[in-house]
């Protein structure tokens, strides 16, 4: 219990950050990292707790970032119900891409989804010149309009990435929650146990889409520009799931935790070692895989596994 | 109406007919004893009854209804279930947290409700000596209680306990077979799959016997045993008399 105290009060210290009037790269900087342990966590909830390891979870970053993007500068849409739209759009196509891909299973369902991303991408690039109209503007990409501060996005995001946390805080102890690691440990026994695996999948995807969607939509408004190749690309979902991976999948805060400190060793290593970084960062994966397959969190709670 | 009725079941797998039109039918509170060599198709059976495998024709009625192309699920929350013969437990869960699987899904209860009834059945098959264990830390013997743990937090009326008994130490056994006495009392239907002829004589009331997909003989146990035709194709000696 004394655990997650800490977690809240992290947080609340958090909201108090912009008092001390810091430079823009800090809020920057930090508005990054929430972005990231948003889509860390909210991949998480999906992959990490059922086992289904999703390799598109960018093309729900993508659509919720032309959402949004569409939504505020064809239709004059203000920001906050345009990300409300980012969100509902994109868990309405993970509704329908669950359906089919989560009765695939193992690699097939990464294989899949990671297919479908790549669809996604290439839709939104060639739509326009395919087509002859301007909707999505193809390799050109979208300008948002440029309103608020930094702050205003450091809020945002950190409100938006701390419910996201919460409700995977929630779910890791609530019966949907169980349903989902019995589906992890064993589908068949799940079934006989009398869990509608089919419905508790698509379900929580179709949550993972709503939540990615709404963190593209702020993305969009926070980078004011936009383009397919940027906001589909592979990397983002690879980051995903390494920071999961990192920090301990299948937990709540290892994610949390992931996401903080790849997002730092990416800001201050990733641009000093521009071309030994990643290979450094594909070395401690293996390391994190091999030795510590609960991830770092796996550390912090090891007396519990040696019971 | 009995409780279970398989009609003219058949299922193929490739060229392989491993149920080839089986006919039988299970009464309320009966415990029914199914034998056969290897491949005999016994748990091909149960995976049909539970809606594992979808079968290629015939019907499995439960109490008069067909739950045929339903879902494993749906058969479990209309009232079948079954134990594995390999356990599948949801390893990293604690025996308890798998036993408030069962009966929070299987009978739709909360959480809360889940607690007290767990704590009951595994005092009653007496894991609750390991119930904060992780399922991956328990000898054999208990995860398969377990296994029979869930099946009956699911409150399941028929239960299908495919090798259930089978691994134990001759004391185990014994326990094991008073465990599926006392279910029958408290209402029960069981059918079991089991090697162990000790176990199948000792508590089934009715024995149905399977050979290549094929039922060659039904009855109460001493009479199958002696069948010629069980005994040529499953027990090769004699291990009764009328």
């Amino acid at each position: 219990m004394r655990k997650h105290a800490v977690w809240l009060a992290v947080f609340f210290a958090l909201l108090l950050v912009p008092a001390f009037k810091l430079e823009g790269y800090y809020y920057r900087t930090l508005s990054m990292i929430f972005l990231w342990i948003g889509l860390a966590s909210a991949w998480n909830l999906t992959s990490g707790f059922t086992g289904y390891i999703d390799f598109g979870a960018v093309a729900y970053f993508g659509i919720g970032n032309y959402a949004t993007a569409l939504s505020m500068t064809k239709a004059g849409v203000p920001f906050f119900p345009a990300i409300m739209i980012s969100g509902l759009l994109s868990g309405m196509v993970a509704l329908f891409i669950g359906r089919y891909t989560m009765k695939l299973r193992g690699a097939y369902f990464g294989i899949a989804t990671l297919a479908f991303a790549e669809a996604a991408s290439q839709i939104v690039l060639e739509f326009d010149r395919t087509f002859h109209v301007t909707i999505f503007e193809g390799s050109h990409g979208i300008t948002l309009p440029i309103a608020h501060d930094e702050t205003f996005f450091y809020y945002t995001f950190l409100i938006v990435a701390a419910l996201i946390v919460f409700i995977a805080f929630l779910t890791d102890r609530n019966k949907f929650g169980y349903a989902l690691k019995a589906i992890k440990e064993a589908e068949n026994s799940a079934e006989l146990a009398g869990i509608d695996t089919q419905r508790c999948k698509v379900s929580v995807y179709a949550v993972t889409g709503v939540m990615i969607g709404v963190l593209g939509g702020i993305n969009a408004y926070w980078l004011t520009y936009i383009s397919p190749l940027d906001v589909f690309s592979v990397t983002h979902t690879i980051h995903m799931i390494i920071m999961a991976l990192f920090g301990g999948i299948g937990t709540v805060f290892g994610p949390v935790i992931g996401a903080v400190v790849l997002s730092l060793a990416n800001e201050t290593l990733g641009a000093r070692l521009l071309y030994t970084y990643l290979l450094m960062l594909g070395v401690i994966l293996v390391v994190v895989v091999i030795f510590l397959p609960g991830g770092f969190i796996g550390l912090l709670s090891f007396r519990r596994f040696r019971k | 109406m009995s409780l279970l009725a398989v009609r003219d079941l058949k299922k193929s797998f490739g060229a392989l007919k491993a149920l080839n039109n089986v006919n039988f039918e299970v009464e309320e509170g009966e415990i029914t004893g199914i034998i056969g060599p290897n491949g005999a198709g016994k748990t091909t059976l149960f995976n049909v009854i539970v809606g594992i495998h979808r079968p290629d024709g015939g019907d499995v009625l439960f109490r008069g209804r067909s739950v045929r192309n339903l879902p494993p699920h749906r058969i479990c929350r209309t009232g079948i279930t079954k134990t594995s013969q390999i356990v599948h437990p949801f390893l990293t869960l604690t025996v308890k947290e798998n036993v408030l699987i069962a009966l929070m899904f299987g009978q739709n209860l909360t959480k809360k409700e889940s607690e007290g009834r767990a704590d009951e059945i595994m005092e009653f098959l007496n894991i609750a000596d390991v119930k904060e264990m992780r399922s991956t830390q328990i000898s054999l013997p208990k995860r398969r209680r377990l296994e029979l743990a869930r099946a009956l937090g699911t409150g399941a009326d028929l239960i299908l306990m495919d090798e259930n008994l089978a691994g134990l130490n001759p004391r185990e056994l014994e326990e094991g077979m008073d465990i599926i006495r006392e279910l029958k009392k408290r209402g029960k239907t069981l059918v079991i799959v089991e090697h162990i002829m000790q176990a199948i004589m000792g508590v089934c009331e009715r024995l149905i016997v399977l050979s290549y997909g094929e039922k060659i003989a039904e009855g109460l146990p001493v009479a199958v045993c002696s069948d010629d035709r069980v005994i040529r194709a499953y027990l090769g000696e004699k291990i009764c008399s009328v």
